[in-house]
């Protein structure tokens, strides 16, 4: 009981994750503040929101040059899997899922619809060495980033699998067990230049109210991208079964078929056991399939772009003057993760399209050793006996995002807005438009107070909140994000960490 | 102001946190409900007998170890297709050579003396020994006295004549006279009668007289008349000893004329005439002597009593010690024969001889280096258990020994003696009236000892003496399995043999089932295998205790006619043994001790190494049985149950269903009972429950002759478990699995291995999960 209660506080921890699920990267001070930045974050951070940024010093106390050894750490999982509404309404309350209270419950879950899917996303980022230096003028910076980002879907077809088990009152005529997972996981190098740009008029600028002196940065990160490992399965299949009468035993029957795309030592190794399965049928997956990974790295290979612009304003708003001297508003927009990646090293496609049907039929075989040798015979010879082809190379887009924002920082104040929309629907990321507001209060001046909010999007509204200590040459800070529950569009929860960032 | 922006933060945080829709996941309280329906086996047949690659599953899969070379299947005619569970166990019990009779001889010395010398020719040369002309007789000398001259009577007593004989007796020094006499021949050439000569041997050294004084006479008849040659003995007293010897005559003659040519008295010779001394210093020719001797061998295991009554020695040695020699002679020749020791072709030519001559030869006063002589291959032929044996010696003929060397003392005591030994002896065949041997089968362990009778204990328990034929196959199911009575069973003991004596075996067959239930074979009374307390039973054990007649069974092995290896049997069946019983009681192992008792009769028999008797045990048991009611028990781990959840466990099997659909085409049919124990052997529940449907499954019909499988019979039987059942059943260390067999209507009936029973499993449970909760 121990260990269920573990697996469901990691369950509801990676539902919660999925609240802020957006292509955008984030660090601890941006996902304690709802997942926004563009017009904050600065440092070599910036490369992967908004490259103007490295020119900005938010804190204005910030030294010219940023390092990051292990600089940030991310995680966000969620997904319409992680559905909190139907967990506290079925699995809280001591009900026994049977009968119209396990109907009900996966209808709630999945609607009414047999091939209803639903998916639990989860993404991380990791920097492992940054590096920004900002000039007067211009600024530079390298940065790389590991990505991973796995995708897992599955149908109502599938969880009725789960809570009936192999009933063939439930399964009595064909029902769809589908499933997906697609795995993308790839390394960027990106090198980021920001300069200050001339700005014309700016003494009329200048001269408008509130407004003492402008300046306007433009940036760019182009980066190279290195495809770690890409897998990309779809299963589909029905189920059908029926049950023991006076003809016979019954009989179980799977129909399914999947694909899946594979590369690099494991599409060799994936091809090889194909192939001799045509020759030797008792050829085991086991003796051919033992990936190591040692071709990670290898695999693929691409480029990307963040570009942004900021115009950072020193403003004086008398009536908010008590808030501190400095007060700077700064409005940024930028688009990041332009580009793609394309696996193609030795991209192979596995295809299996097979019916397999359990009848109690054995053969020659013993009842014994039919059975102990049940699951290698499913492994070989059933869900095993793929075809694996040449496939073209593999191109992933990455999860490309528009994003504008505004911060305004009163002295120790600083408050945050933004806006963005993803160019696809890959993983995190969503091409339904959201929102985040934030603020971060610097008490003592080294231990900043966020908070915020995120609306819009795929999921639920987003709370967040973040602390920790950033001193003038050190930063220790984490965040975290949560999602209010929400039937339809499940939960999630992001968890980051700044590493240890220094600066000098 | 910093309380003022403090404030804004606080209060930013109270009205960000208050319209936070954010709700902590309760604690996991629900329990799911699964169904598992599986088939688990489609019209699966099982055939009895069988397995293999490529061969139909069997119920008893032959290609298994324990079921290997156990079953025959009767191949044509009324029984085609029978099944006889077979079982074939070689005993080795080694050779019997035990019973090969063991003799040994006494040892035996002799002692070939010289004896009484016997004394012959005193001369070595021809011609006169000496002689004297008439003067030295008369006194007349020739010359001086003419021919036709009268010679008045007279004798020369007064002056006796002297023969000087020892220079012509060079063979001869002296002899120390026992008894005879010496003849002494003498020729009167004279040319006048003698009327009396006495002649009396003397030593010419000291001129005493040796021996008695003889007489030429007309009283004696052989008066020296001129020109006659006439002998004279003289004879002696015992311990006379003549040396130097001389002839001394004294000659009466009457009246004559004196000759004109007067010859010579000459003795001519000197001869012994039964003259034997009790030591002799001569030259000795070569002198022979023998003597007989015998060893008797022990008639306890082998009496020969016909010259034709043999043993063959496998090997055997006859030991010669030194041959002592105390004569001053040396044996050239000595030879020790056996007549009745004789080697291939076995006739008195090819008798054993031990030969001392040449470098061999026994030199004077010494002794002969020992000799061996391997019999390995000799027959003795030893009427009345008796071997003789002869010495022939010859010595040395001094007279041919270099001057110097050729007189030699020898006493009539003087001998040549030695010992003759014959030892280990070990025969490989014989002849004869061989005496009843007891010989154990198998090794015996002498840490049990004997009987008060003195006999070697065999022990059927005793591991290192049981001969054991282990029936695997059998081993779980007599265990479990009681009331099955088997029809047509027989136990053999087949063997291969070269023993041409009549042998009685004598054995304790012990059947032992999976439960150490015991049944001995028995011979049924009034057959020749029932054995009767007077049988030489003693020693054959079980446990410690003495076996009584009627736990044991005999038989006779049939005799090779001619010693070579024969193939035979010995079947025990219904009608000469209780092997139905003892077969019935399914032994999982047959313990075999005995002892061979080998020509009971101690008749004339041949018998002969390698003694072999190999017999192998060979067990039939034709599945043809009958059951009424027959039972079959047994205990199978129920340990493995304890993974089953359990009352208030998270998860609960609320119920469990096997449902079993079958065609039955064996001629047995069951009804099932399973009583799951806990670990101090409490029932927890049982299938079915009291008032429950039975699970029965129906035998197969059996046609009423061939008693075979006629048609078989489909049926299908449900093994079902309730939620409360389930809830106990984690509790299971065994589960006792009990059966009612019965063959069809509780006939006989026979299996083929053809039979079979088809059967399609499904199985149905419903699972209840609970996660969470209190």
């Amino acid at each position: 009981m121990k260990k269920l209660k573990i697996i469901f506080t990691v369950f509801l921890a990676l539902s919660a994750a999925s609240v802020v699920a957006q292509g955008r990267h984030f660090n601890s001070a941006t996902i304690g503040m709802g997942g926004g930045g563009t017009a904050y974050v600065d440092g070599y951070h910036a490369n992967f929101i908004n490259p103007a940024n490295l020119m900005v010093n938010n804190t204005g106390r910030k030294p010219k040059r940023t390092v990051g050894l292990m600089g940030g750490l991310g995680l966000r999982a969620g997904g319409t899997l992680l559905n909190q509404n139907v967990y506290d309404t079925y699995f809280t309350k001591g009900l026994i899922l049977e009968g119209q209270t396990r109907t009900d419950m996966l209808n709630a879950w999945f609607g009414s619809d047999v091939s209803n899917t639903r998916n639990v996303v989860v993404g991380l980022n990791l920097v492992p060495f940054g590096f920004s230096n900002r000039g007067k003028n211009t600024a530079f910076s390298l940065a790389t980033r590991i990505r991973t980002i796995e995708e897992f879907d599955v149908n109502k077809g599938f969880m009725e699998l789960a809570f009936y088990g192999l009933d063939s009152d439930q399964f009595a005529s064909p029902v769809p067990v589908d499933f997906s997972n697609t795995v993308l996981s790839y390394t960027e190098v990106s090198v980021g230049f920001a300069m200050e740009l001339p700005i014309p008029l700016t003494g009329l600028i200048e001269k408008l109210p509130f407004i003492n002196g402008i300046n306007i940065y433009a940036g760019a990160a182009p980066k190279y991208i290195i495809g770690l490992q890409s897998t990309e399965l779809d299963f589909n299949s029905t189920l059908q079964v029926s049950g023991a009468d006076q003809n016979g035993p019954g009989v179980i029957t799977h129909d399914f078929n999947y694909s899946m795309f594979v590369y690099g030592d494991l599409a060799t190794q994936m091809s090889d056991y194909s192939r001799a399965r045509q020759t030797d049928s008792n050829a085991k997956f086991g003796d051919y399939v033992d990936y190591d990974g040692s071709d990670i790295g290898t695999l693929g290979t691409g480029f990307g772009l963040d570009l942004g612009i900021t115009a950072e304003l020193d403003v004086s708003l008398p009536a908010l003057g008590f808030l501190g001297k400095r007060q700077v508003l700064r409005v940024s927009m930028s688009a990041t993760d332009l580009g793609s990646v394309s696996f193609k090293e030795n991209p192979k496609e596995i295809n299996a399209n097979s019916i397999f049907t359990f009848d109690g039929d054995i053969g020659d075989d013993s009842f014994g050793d039919y059975f102990d040798t049940l699951s290698d015979s499913l492994q070989n010879d059933v869900y095993g006996g793929f075809e694996a082809d040449d496939a073209p190379e593999r191109k992933y887009d990455l999860p490309g995002m528009y994003n504008f924002g505004a911060s305004l920082t009163l002295g120790k104040l600083t408050a945050t807005a933004d806006y963005g929309i993803g160019f696809n629907d890959f993983g995190n990321n969503t091409e339904i438009s959201y929102v985040t507001l934030g603020a971060e209060y610097r008490l003592l001046n080294f231990i900043p107070i966020r908070f915020g909010t995120r609306r819009g999007g795929d999921y639920s509204a987003a709370y967040s909140a973040g602390i920790g200590v950033d001193f003038r040459f050190l930063e220790f800070t984490v965040g975290a994000s949560t999602v209010s529950s929400d039937a339809d569009k499940g939960t999630s929860l992001a968890l980051a960490w700044s590493g240890l960032v220094l600066r000098f | 102001m910093r309380n003022f922006k403090l404030l804004l933060v606080w209060i930013f945080t109270v009205v960000l946190v208050t319209n936070c829709d954010i709700s902590t996941p309760g604690k996991p309280d629900f329990t799911t409900s699964q169904s598992v329906e599986a088939p688990l086996l489609l019209n699966k047949t099982l055939q009895f007998l069988g397995g293999g690659e490529g061969a139909p599953e069997a119920l008893l899969d032959t290609t298994k170890s324990d079921f290997d070379s156990l079953f025959t299947v009767t191949d044509g005619g009324i029984d085609d297709g029978l099944i006889t569970l077979s079982r074939t166990e070689e005993f080795d019990f080694g050779d019997l050579n035990d019973a090969i009779p063991e003799i040994s001889a006494e040892p035996s010395t002799f002692s070939a003396e010289v004896g009484e010398l016997e004394i012959g020719s005193f001369s070595s040369g021809d011609g006169d020994l000496g002689s004297v002309d008439i003067e030295a007789v008369t006194g007349s000398d020739p010359d001086f006295v003419p021919a036709g001259t009268p010679i008045p009577a007279g004798d020369n007593s007064a002056n006796p004549v002297e023969i000087n004989i020892g220079a012509n007796t060079d063979f001869f020094v002296s002899a120390t006279i026992k008894r005879g006499t010496i003849d002494i021949q003498v020729t009167n050439n004279l040319g006048f009668d003698f009327r009396v000569a006495q002649v009396q041997l003397i030593d010419t050294t000291t001129k005493v007289g040796i021996g008695s004084v003889a007489e030429f006479s007309t009283a004696n008849g052989n008066q020296l008349v001129d020109g006659a040659v006439e002998i004279a003995s003289v004879s002696f007293t015992e311990g006379d000893k003549i040396q130097n010897l001389g002839v001394q005559l004294t000659i009466f003659w009457d009246a004559f004329t004196f000759p004109a040519n007067p010859g010579l008295l000459a003795v001519n010779s000197v001869e012994g005439n039964g003259l034997t001394a009790s030591e002799v210093e001569a030259a000795v020719t070569a002198q022979d002597f023998s003597t007989t001797k015998t060893t008797t061998f022990d008639d306890t295991e082998f009496v020969f009593t016909s010259p034709d009554h043999y043993v063959e020695l496998e090997s055997g040695i006859i030991s010669v010690d030194p041959i002592q020699n105390s004569l001053d002679l040396t044996v050239d020749t000595l030879i020790i024969s056996f007549p009745t020791i004789r080697r291939a072709p076995y006739t008195a030519a090819d008798s054993l001889v031990v030969s001392y001559v040449g470098e061999d030869r026994i030199f004077r006063s010494s002794a002969s280096n020992a000799k061996t002589i391997d019999l390995a291959g000799y027959r003795l032929f030893a009427l009345n258990n008796t071997v003789g044996y002869n010495i022939v010696a010859l010595t040395e003929n001094t007279q041919e020994a270099p001057v110097g060397d050729q007189t030699r003392i020898i006493s009539e005591l003087d001998a040549i003696s030695s010992g003759v030994e014959i030892t280990n002896l070990k025969v490989t065949e014989a002849f004869g009236e061989i005496q009843s041997q007891t010989v154990l089968l198998g090794d015996d362990d002498p840490s049990n000892g004997t009987t008060t009778a003195g006999n070697d204990i065999v022990d059927a328990y005793n591991e290192t003496e049981v001969s054991l034929t282990e029936i695997d196959g059998l081993d779980d199911l007599s265990s479990e399995i009681d009331g099955i009575e088997f029809a047509g069973a027989s136990l053999s003991i087949t063997y291969t043999s070269n023993i041409g004596v009549p042998t009685t075996i004598y054995a304790a067959i012990l059947g032992v089932d999976g439960e150490g239930q015991e049944i001995f074979l028995r011979g049924t009374a009034g057959t020749d295998k029932e054995v009767q307390p007077t049988d030489p039973i003693d020693g054959i054990y079980a446990n410690g205790v003495q076996l009584t007649s009627d736990q044991l069974i005999k038989f006779s092995l049939d005799p090779s006619p001619d010693g070579s290896v024969i193939n035979s049997s010995v079947t025990f069946d219904d009608s000469n043994t209780n092997v139905l019983d003892f077969l019935n009681n399914l032994p999982s192992e047959i313990r075999f001790v005995g002892k061979s008792v080998i020509n009971e009769s101690n008749g004339e028999a041949t018998i002969a190494t390698p003694l072999e008797f190999d017999p192998s045990i060979l067990v039939d048991l034709p599945i043809y049985f009958s059951a009424a009611s027959a039972s079959y028990e047994t205990t199978v781990d129920g340990s493995g149950l304890d993974g089953l959840p359990k009352d208030g466990d998270d998860t609960d099997v609320t119920s469990g269903e096997l449902v079993i659909t079958y065609d039955n085409g064996l001629p047995l049919g069951f009804i099932l009972n399973f009583d799951f124990l806990d670990d101090v052997g409490n029932s927890i529940t049982t299938v079915p429950l009291p008032g429950d449907d039975q699970v029965i499954l129906s035998a197969a019909q059996v046609d009423a002759n061939t008693r075979f499988v006629s048609s078989t019979m489909p049926g299908q039987l449900i093994i079902a478990l309730n939620d409360s059942q389930l809830d106990q059943l984690s509790r299971t260390d065994s589960v006792a699995i009990s059966a009612t067999l019965d063959t069809f209507s509780q006939e006989a009936v026979k299996i083929r291995d053809t039979d079979s029973i088809t059967i399609s499993i499904s199985a149905k449970a419903s699972v209840r999960t609970n996660v969470g909760g209190n």
